[in-house]
């Protein structure tokens, strides 16, 4: 559906990536993360047309992009992007009717299929109650699912998104994912989204495209994380990607402090949290031992109620 | 309201007319309205269009609620242009400063200059905010260079050019309208034909640029759209202040839209009135005397941009 084959991406001269294979099918959710400066919008951008490859093709449906006009690349894929839309008077029914922009007259006279395809498009993202609300007057979880409603009725087997859940609250954030999730499955339409959420991104994505400074790992979320791809691009001694629920634990010990602990599930899996943000290593050989239990904490003979107050007990020592 | 303000504006002058003299047959009274009154009153109708309509899609050429056709330069090209006619006129040959048309086509020159200087900017900068301060300093430039013509320059045709800028209704007869008419109708008509795009673009020329709109070329006609609009009235009546920038926001506001099919005629019809209620004003102190339509322009307009600003703080807060 989407392929590049040998393609270079950067501004002017400047190359930001080179030589980038990369393919994806019908009714893919790819997640594109990287570090920043690692080309994941120049990417985005090139991919879009809104600015010039630096060699090598892109193809969609088998179609030379560079060799399309912007109309017809219009039919072929549509955006979300980071630019905030700040039009007063929009009405979210008419920010989704600009979606048919490519299928319109030159006045932009909607036809009946037009009307439906928005009203549809509205339903998909749970927006159709709020059809005639003003742009500025909805949140921005809102004001995104609207965006991408308007990339719905543009009707693109390829939809890219560039970052589409920063600046959400967590239950936007996932509301969005899951909404992508779903319109892929039901519409078979790719979305390639450039993301931050590594948590999201391992959970929902079909396949992860993870962009570091010599070039793209592709796979899906799993593989990646059992092969260490994660730990080796956003490398670092400051935090380890857990392998055993890939979240990222922070690295950051501080002073010579070693304990052990020892006790029951899960008292002392938030111990060993506590002692790790307070850079307290945990080693099974130390000195000191903390036991932890359901209702208190212990270390040698004094007791402690809270995490808290075995903090400050190993504070005293 | 508009046929009413245009009634009026007909029958209020520095000699009142009685409403009779409308269809009357007396020949002083055909006079008048005939060769004063009517031109002047479609003059307004025309430049209070143009204007407006060239204010509109400059704002949503920049997505900047306080862009008007003069922040491109334009009043400031047309004005070095007056500026070098009237004020290093000797220079000219004589047949050029005899007609009226010399004016004319000086201030069209000036402002077409200015535009095509930004228009050359604009192939090679792709920010639209790069280019509204392109735009601003090309237009810096050129006042500059009418503050040292106007210093090296003798007082009767300092005069003359002090009182171009005031800005007129009066000065279009009727040979000179079927110019302005010729050349304000073309400009609308491409501001007509590219509604979809101007839509498009009120998203930003990213998202415009996505929905498979050719930006250049729709970034070249709105320039050429404002020669024509903007530059014509401002050559044919001076530059007539605030009018541009204020009308789209009331339109905006009344019809609370922003899609071009409406606020196109919307503000083609609020810039008419507003100019008419503007130039009827003008002739309150009546009895011989007019006051310049720019320094009333001013008053209207300026208060609908403090307006403009302090709703938009509200928004903000909110």
């Amino acid at each position: 559906m989407l392929k590049t084959t040998h393609l270079n991406i950067g501004y002017g001269k400047h190359f930001v990536q080179r030589g980038l294979n990369l393919s994806a099918s019908a009714g893919d959710l790819i997640c594109l993360t990287g570090t920043n400066g690692t080309g994941k919008s120049t990417l985005l951008r090139t991919l879009a047309g809104l600015q010039k490859t630096l060699g090598g093709h892109i193809t969609i449906q088998g179609k030379d992009v560079e060799k399309l006009t912007n109309a017809e690349r219009a039919t072929l894929l549509s955006l979300v992007l980071t630019d905030t839309i700040t039009v007063e008077n929009l009405t979210l029914h008419d920010l989704v009717a600009m979606g048919r922009f490519p299928y319109t007259n030159w006045a932009g006279k909607l036809s009946e299929e037009d009307e439906n395809i928005i009203n549809q498009s509205l339903e998909q993202v749970n927006l159709t109650h709020k059809a005639n609300c003003y742009i500025c007057e909805v949140s921005d979880g809102e004001k995104q699912r609207c965006v991408i409603a308007k990339a719905l009725a543009q009707d693109t087997p390829l939809v890219l998104l560039d970052e589409p859940t920063a600046h959400l609250d967590l239950p936007n954030r996932i509301e969005i994912m899951l909404l992508l999730r779903r319109l892929s499955v039901n519409m078979r339409k790719t979305f390639l989204l450039s993301t931050h959420e590594l948590d999201l991104a391992l959970q929902m994505a079909d396949k992860i495209w993870l962009m570091g400074n010599d070039g793209v790992q592709v796979g899906i979320p799993e593989d990646l994380m059992l092969d260490g791809k994660f730990q080796e691009t956003f490398g670092s001694d400051t935090f380890r990607f857990d392998e055993t629920d890939g979240h990222c634990k922070i690295n950051h010990p501080m002073g010579n402090l070693e304990v052990a602990v020892i006790g029951e599930k899960p008292a002392i899996l938030w111990l060993e949290r506590a002692l790790l943000r307070c850079g307290i290593r945990t080693v099974p050989t130390a000195d000191i031992t903390i036991e932890a239990h359901h209702d208190h904490f212990a270390i040698g003979d004094r007791k402690a109620n809270s995490i808290e107050e075995t903090l400050k007990l190993l504070a005293e020592k | 309201m508009m046929g009413v303000v245009l009634v009026c504006d007909i029958i209020f002058g520095s000699v009142r007319l009685p409403l009779e003299a409308l269809w009357s047959d007396d020949i002083l009274y055909r006079e008048i309205i005939y060769n004063f009154r009517l031109p002047k009153a479609l003059t307004a109708v025309i430049t209070g269009a143009a204007i407006s309509v060239a204010g509109l899609i400059m704002q949503t050429l920049f997505r900047n609620p306080l862009a008007g056709p003069y922040v491109l330069g334009v009043s400031s090209g047309a004005s070095l242009g007056v500026a070098v006619y009237l004020l290093a006129g000797g220079l000219l040959p004589v047949a050029l400063t005899q007609s009226g048309w010399g004016l004319v086509i000086a201030a069209i020159t000036g402002a077409v200059l200015v535009l095509l200087l930004v228009l050359a900017v604009s192939l090679h900068v792709r920010q639209a905010v790069s280019l509204l301060i392109v735009g601003i300093m090309f237009g810096q430039i050129a006042g500059s260079l009418v503050t040292i013509l106007q210093n090296s320059s003798n007082p009767d045709s300092l005069k003359l050019f002090v009182v171009w800028t005031f800005g007129s209704l009066s000065a279009v007869g009727w040979n000179y309208m079927q110019v302005m008419l010729l050349l304000i109708t073309v400009g609308l008509t491409i501001v007509f034909a590219i509604q979809k795009s101007l839509n498009g673009l009120l998203l930003g020329e990213n998202y415009a640029q996505g929905l498979g709109i050719n930006i250049t070329r729709t970034r070249f006609l709105i320039i050429v759209a404002v020669a024509l609009l903007a530059g014509t009235t401002t050559a044919f009546t001076g530059p007539i202040a605030f009018i541009g920038m204020a009308v789209p926001h009331l339109v905006r506001g009344l019809f609370r839209t922003s899609d071009h099919s409406i606020t196109i005629p919307g503000t083609m019809l609020c810039g008419a009135i507003l100019l008419l209620l503007c130039d009827l004003a003008t002739q309150l102190p009546a009895d011989g005397y007019t006051l310049p339509i720019n320094a009333i322009s001013a008053l209207v307009g300026a208060p609908i941009i403090i307006w403009i600003i302090l709703k938009n703080k509200r928004t903000i807060e909110n």
